[in-house]
């Protein structure tokens, strides 16, 4: 008996619309297909009608994950079209930049796994750890997800130093959450049971199918661009690249836990070595020709190809973000497995989300006071009302309000 | 005709649907706030569950037009009506011993499967892939779990050389409850696991697998009717803990502190169905017929071989 | 190995020619004939043991530029091979088969520029929507988005906006 099992565009299991249609006998997948481009932006597109200057926020908003993924290759590309070398100071904090969104993006993968195999708990708990990451995040830059930090050329603004001596205390923190949960990864044999052996995805595949990052590095392939074409502050570093030859879900989760803990490692180092200087420079001009950069995303190989043609636009930028060349490893990777591993089989390449999530609340620095949800809400129907008003149309405030603001 | 009147109010009032499902929903309610506090949330307020359940019964109702109708819209009635009618008999029995009939656990344990068979039925009427894998697996599951489960209450019966529920319960007033016996213990380890199977909580809500099969059965369900199935869940969180009671722990009294040593033991053994809830990943459905037939059949057998042996 | 070298050993094992451009010490663009381009992949791909990384499309004068990227991770350079598919014959041979990586981004190619890829396994639409036609490739440059967007009706609709602004 064959029958199809649509997962997604709309599923639990993916925050995107993506779409898979799992030919399943009985509870054995026997054929997969992969649907996308749901949410196709056009950005390649977009991105030549743009000044080189404006691209780097355009490539931000790819997605809210990898915001800083996308610009760094970016302006990698760009740099290596011009040929040159960005300040010390500014490659140091690209690294410490680059090294926040791991953590934070690991940390939140692991979170999503404990969902799929319905264990709740670890994704509470790895949330809750991940979140004085991201707070760190907006106090070095000013805000949790796309930050706007970076330019072809360096950085926008410069870090402060202070700030930087608070992003070792909290790591300082987080490192024993952290090795707890490796330990508790490598005691639970429950967890185990669920994870070894599912999902496998040999070398060889994994070499056929040119995949990227930790899904490689889980699968025995040696790769890892912060080593292989090293950018930023990498080679200044002392680092090992985490390599597991098993390649089942159960690595993958070791490999992305063992890597946290390399990137709290980079991150200490950073912090101590970064000297003091100017942070950007100058591009007047860019001239006719091609670049290629290349960034190591938390998802694997990030990869950007910029042509120009010596005008403000660039002719062609091509962007190969990590999932798109891991997502078709699946083909290989869940024929003959049971539909309950599927979607963990599925999660565990990190199928990138565009889509970051926030807590209401903000602080009013005059007076010290922490604004509720109500109170924006509040703000926010005045000024409907206010701008209504101006316009001389009746305000049309949505039901909710009513009901938010008793 | 006074009698009749007398079963009507214990089929709809006490112990029957008014109190098993008011006493259900404040369970779900210390279900969601543990679990929270566990996880590091709020946690909700304590009407919500009956917020829910009321909200549900507002919505609108969509049956399918894949779907089998009455099929469709019997299952979920049936569950609840023998959930409620397994309530009374135990409650009637708990309250008073005498009350019994031969053979009245026999009709117990078969009232036990009609609740997930009804899920099973809903599942396969909604016309749905999902809702059809569901139901097979908690067919799958339900023949796992049920022959741990009987073995461990039929322990009990060799004990007390009785298949009457109301004698086991006298039996344990004269000699004590059977937890005293190391042999019960065992079993009573065992039909906790099972029981846990049998709420359908991680790690055994293989049936009902958001991430993989979206709640499975209950995919179609909607508004009133899906309401009634939830309804039914909070009730048998009520209803077969107390069953175990019953059975392994001397029953429960509604004299004087009877009423709080009931409820300690009720509470102690919903923890323990939270605590394993919360500290566990979902399994898949053939580790957990193999966990089931294997290990848990093992010591089922054990407590068995140590009841005979006198311990 | 470096860049020299591997010009060199490529040179020698395929025995067609090439023309080489050096960007900088870790990126090489190699000019080749598509007729040579499986040959060629197959070289760099089994035999020297680089890693696919993606292929990008262009459409410049001469025709539909396509560029397949090839990352040397143990040499830390990255080769990219450059061939053409003309204007009035848009069809390069598919990597599909020595490269299973190549699945889906010849698809994409296939969807917006409309360059036909010769023993593709399972050619169909990934990324283009449904409301675009057979014909229709949008980063050709003779690919009029306005006019594209008014047949569709696409456009924003500037009357409301008018009547707000009083």
């Amino acid at each position: 008996m064959r029958s199809i099992i649509p997962i997604g565009p709309f599923h639990p299991l993916q925050d995107e619309p993506e779409n898979f249609l799992l030919t399943v006998e009985g509870e054995t997948v026997v054929d997969i297909d992969v649907n996308l481009g749901y949410i196709h932006k056009g950005i390649e597109l977009l991105a030549q009608q743009k000044t080189y200057d404006q691209v780097v926020f355009l490539v931000e908003r790819i997605c809210g994950i990898c915001s800083i993924t996308h610009t760094v290759c970016f302006c990698n590309a760009v740099e290596d079209l011009l040929k040159i070398e960005i300040p010390e100071r500014a490659k140091y904090i690209r690294t410490i930049l680059g090294e926040i969104e791991r953590i934070h993006s690991h940390l939140l993968w692991m979170g999503l796994a404990g969902h799929f195999i319905g264990y709740n708990t670890v994704f509470m708990w790895t949330w809750k750890y991940r979140e004085p990451i991201l707070d760190m995040m907006e106090i070095l830059t000013g805000n949790r997800q796309s930050c706007g930090m970076l330019k072809v050329g360096g950085v926008r603004r410069d870090l402060d130093n202070q700030k930087l001596s608070q992003l070792l205390k909290t790591l300082d923190e987080l490192e024993p959450k952290i090795k707890m949960l490796a330990d508790a990864v490598q005691d639970d044999p429950v967890l185990k049971a669920r994870l070894e052996n599912v999902g496998t995805l040999t070398r060889k595949d994994a070499i056929d199918y040119c995949v990227v990052g930790p899904t490689a590095r889980a699968s025995g392939v040696n790769i890892d661009v912060r080593r292989d074409d090293p950018y930023a502050a990498y080679p200044y570093l002392d680092w090992d690249v985490i390599v597991l030859n098993q390649g089942d879900v159960y690595a993958k989760f070791l490999v992305r836990v063992l890597e946290t803990l390399e990137s709290i490692k980079i991150l200490r180092q950073a912090v101590q070595k970064i000297p003091a200087g100017d942070f950007q420079l100058q591009i007047r001009e860019v001239p006719p020709g091609e670049g290629i950069g290349r960034y190591e995303a938390p998802r694997g190989e990030d990869i950007h190809y910029v042509r120009s043609n010596g005008t403000n636009f660039p002719e062609r930028l091509k962007v190969r973000a990590p999932s798109y060349i891991n997502i078709p490893s699946f083909y290989a990777s869940c024929i003959n497995q049971q539909v309950a591993d599927v979607t963990i089989t599925l999660a565990a390449v990190d199928p990138c989300y565009s889509c970051t999530e926030r807590m209401i609340s903000a602080k009013d620095i005059r007076s010290n006071h922490l604004w509720s949800q109500k109170d924006l809400i509040e703000i926010s129907s005045q000024k409907t009302i206010k701008i209504a008003s101006e316009l001389g149309i009746e305000p049309d405030l949505p039901i909710l309000k009513k009901y938010l603001l008793r | 005709m006074d009698n009749l009147f007398l079963y009507v109010i214990a089929f709809l009032i006490f112990p029957g649907f008014l109190f098993t499902s008011s006493f259900g929903l404040i369970v779900s309610w210390i279900d969601r706030k543990v679990s929270a506090l566990i996880q590091w949330r709020v946690g909700p307020p304590f009407f919500q569950p009956f917020y829910d359940l009321l909200k549900l019964w507002h919505k609108e109702l969509i049956i399918p037009a894949t779907a089998k109708k009455n099929g469709f819209i019997l299952a979920p009635l049936l569950g609840i009506s023998s959930v409620t009618l397994l309530a009374t008999i135990l409650g009637i029995i708990n309250l008073n011993p005498e009350y019994q009939f031969i053979g009245d656990i026999i009709v117990i344990l078969y009232l036990m499967i009609i609740p997930p068979l009804s899920i099973v039925w809903g599942g396969f009427t909604s016309g749905n892939p999902f809702g059809a894998l569901g139901a097979s697996r908690e067919i799958k599951l339900m023949m796992g779990y049920e022959l741990p489960f009987i073995l461990a209450i039929v322990t009990v019966f060799f004990k007390v050389g009785s298949i009457s529920l109301g004698e086991i319960i006298q039996y344990q007033h004269v000699h004590g409850v059977m937890l005293n016996l190391p042999s019960m213990i065992v079993a009573f380890i065992v039909s906790i696991l099972c029981l846990q199977a049998k709420l359908a909580q991680v790690p055994f809500d293989i049936s009902e697998a958001e991430c993989e099969i979206m709640e499975g059965p209950f995919i179609e369900y909607s508004g009133p009717l899906l309401a009634v199935y939830k309804l039914m869940q909070s009730m048998l969180q009520v209803v077969f803990p107390w069953f175990l009671i019953s059975i392994f722990w001397g029953g429960t009294s509604f004299q004087g502190w009877g009423i709080l040593w009931a409820v300690l033991k009720y509470i102690f053994i919903i923890t323990l169905v939270i605590l394993i809830k919360n500290t566990n990943p979902r399994i898949r459905i053939d580790q957990a017929v193999k966990f089931f037939w294997g290990w848990v059949t093992l010591v089922a057998l054990i407590a068995m071989i140590l009841m005979f042996m006198g311990y | 190995m470096d860049i020299k070298e591997f010009v060199e050993i490529l040179n020698n094992k395929s025995k067609v020619q090439i023309e080489v451009q050096q960007h900088s010490h870790k990126r090489v663009y190699i000019r080749i004939n598509r007729e040579n381009l499986k040959h060629i992949a197959q070289i760099i791909f089994r035999d020297l043991g680089a890693k696919f990384s993606i292929s990008t499309g262009i459409h410049i004068r001469e025709g539909f530029e396509v560029l397949y990227h090839f990352t040397f991770d143990k040499d830390k350079f990255i080769c990219t091979l450059r061939t053409l598919a003309p204007h009035d014959d848009p069809v390069l041979d598919s990597l599909a088969t020595v490269i299973p990586g190549t699945l889906w981004i010849e698809r994409e190619i296939h969807d917006i520029l409309g360059v036909q890829f010769t023993g593709h396994p399972a050619m169909k639409r990934l990324v283009k929507s449904e409301f675009l036609e057979e014909n229709e490739f949008p980063f050709r440059k003779d690919f009029n988005i306005k006019k594209f967007k008014e047949k569709h009706g696409l456009l924003p609709n500037s009357q409301p906006q008018k009547e707000l602004q009083k």
